[in-house]
């Protein structure tokens, strides 16, 4: 049974639809009308997305309570690679789609307002950001342009993370190409979060609505699109990475060696329309599937083209033979409708 | 403050109009149509529309009303037989699974069913309100409310709703 929440969230989902109010006043100053009358497919499908991903974060467990909503486990070690130690309240008109944890940082891909963003939550010390003193109010002599913010009374500030990674020693790493500004806050001592615009200029408000949906009280269960009988010999789970969009969805998990020496990604997605050809591989069979070995790159992809499904497992450090790739292949058992999330296995006894 | 001319008007307003009609119709074609048809005919009246008390308010009734003469206009309702799941458990993917489902239900309602939601559960008026907005009677309203609900499978004893100041507030005075 879906609650009045559920369709608030549809609802505001559906302000994708909303047209274009440039291309509007242009009709209106000169009387003319629509070209195309009908939907326009591409925006159809980005809007379908929208509502598509609208994912409640209301279902989690909570880890624990506390006076201040932004302190919690995160600031007393380092995150997990099997869930995602904050929450994301989708009630404030936030919409997340894609999730990604590891120790070091989690991430959340996620809609406002027509807006795609990136939280990311780093764990405690990383990075060092102490240079910046942030709790004074010099951070606006080291970032030209800073406008100094509070976030559930922890402070942070907006502005252009670009300009501060200048600043030795620490850098918070963010993309290069970001369109406007940044919000950076210390959600607990030592321990920072970042909202990146992607492709989108968001008000200094609208980072701070996300910022403030953020509950570090809280923690979210992930679900993957594949289960792994066993892990690749040595490694243990580092990093997953799960997109519950209709399309495209994808699970990517990576299990590494303690020592880091090597670094094996296994991940499922929807079939991409791609080249027919396959330079520089050897086509092989998988468990009746057909699929393709790259022996330069260590890269095995299996194609399940009766399900539009594509394999991989991927060596991104070390070495791996085919046979060992062959071996990982196996241990995956594949959901049996990974275009429904509902039906993904949870990641946390999934993924070994 | 309302804006005082028709171009100031459009400018501050466009925006949340053309919203309001892709969250009305779920199409940007007929959100863009129905609000430029609006704006071109509040145009025309804009001295009048302008000395209102509440411009905004006779606009988006404007919208609503075009929307709904749109639709019977191009009668582009598409029955569907889908039969959909319900959901099984409160986590991501079921919660995932449940408003992909409620969308697509929203979709196969009636216009005016759809305009009742939208009006009370994305702009949160009151139901006096909304039967000002479609000119009927207030319990009309609180009819396509109730059996928009049902057709959609929402539970409207939601708690969180229940207990939210500013929901519960906007529709005291009409319960």
């Amino acid at each position: 049974m879906a609650t009045t929440d559920d369709l608030r969230a549809v609802l505001r989902a559906r302000e994708a639809y909303a047209g274009d109010i440039d291309a509007l006043l242009d009709r209106l100053s000169t009387g003319s009308k629509r070209t195309h009358r009908r939907f326009v497919p591409a925006v159809a499908a980005a809007a379908a997305v929208v509502v598509a991903t609208a994912v409640a974060v209301t279902a989690v467990t909570t880890s624990g309570g506390s006076d201040n909503r932004q302190s919690g486990s995160p600031a007393d070690g380092s995150l997990s690679a099997r869930r995602l130690d904050f929450a994301v309240s989708e009630s404030t008109g936030v919409t997340p789609w894609q999730f990604a944890a590891s120790p070091a940082e989690q991430s959340v891909q996620l809609t406002y307002k027509k807006m795609w963003m990136q939280l990311l939550v780093y764990s405690p010390g990383n990075p060092d950001a102490a240079p910046y003193a942030l709790h004074g109010v010099t951070v606006g002599n080291q970032v030209p342009g800073a406008e100094f913010v509070s976030v559930a009374g922890h402070p942070g500030y907006v502005g252009r993370l670009g300009d501060m990674r200048s600043f030795p020693p620490a850098s918070l790493a963010s993309p290069d190409d970001v369109p406007g500004n940044e919000l950076a806050w210390q959600y607990a001592p030592g321990a920072w979060a970042i909202v990146t615009p992607q492709g989108a200029h968001p008000s200094t408000t609208d980072l701070l609505d996300v910022a403030s949906a953020v509950d570090f009280s809280r923690h979210t269960s992930l679900r993957s699109a594949i289960e792994l009988s066993d892990r690749p010999a040595g490694t243990r789970l580092i990093e997953q990475e799960q997109t519950y969009a209709r399309d495209p969805w994808r699970t990517v998990v990576t299990y590494g060696t303690p020592s880091d020496e090597q670094e094996i990604s296994i991940s499922a997605q929807g079939l991409q329309p791609g080249p027919t050809a396959w330079p520089n591989t050897v086509p092989v069979t998988v468990g009746g599937l057909e699929g393709r070995w790259d022996a330069k790159q260590q890269d095995l992809k299996i194609f399940d083209t009766d399900r539009s499904i594509e394999l991989d497992v991927f060596a991104e450090r070390g070495t791996m033979t085919l046979d060992q790739a062959t071996a990982v292949a196996k241990t995956i058992t594949l959901t049996a409708d990974p275009a429904h999330p509902k039906t993904w296995f949870a990641a946390n006894k999934a993924l070994p | 403050m309302e804006p005082t001319t028709f171009e100031d008007y459009v400018r501050e307003r466009g925006p949340g109009l053309l919203r309001f009609a892709g969250v009305l119709s779920g199409d940007r074609g007929t959100a863009e149509d129905v609000v430029q048809d609006v704006l071109a005919r509040a145009a025309r009246r804009w001295d009048g529309i302008s000395a209102l008390d509440a411009p905004d308010a006779y606009v988006r009734r404007m919208v609503v009303n075009e929307y709904l003469s749109w639709r019977r206009k191009w009668s582009r309702v598409v029955p569907t037989a889908v039969v959909l799941e319900d959901s099984e458990g409160a986590d991501f993917a079921a919660a995932h699974a449940e408003r992909d489902a409620l969308a697509r239900r929203l979709d196969a309602l009636s216009p005016r069913q759809r305009a009742v939601l939208v009006l009370r559960f994305y702009e949160d008026l009151p139901d006096r309100q909304i039967a000002e907005v479609l000119g009927c009677p207030v319990g009309t309203v609180r009819s396509h409310v109730s059996r928009a609900l049902t057709a959609l499978r929402v539970d409207e004893r939601d708690p969180a709703a229940a207990c939210s100041p500013a929901r519960k507030g906007s529709h005291d005075g009409d319960h």
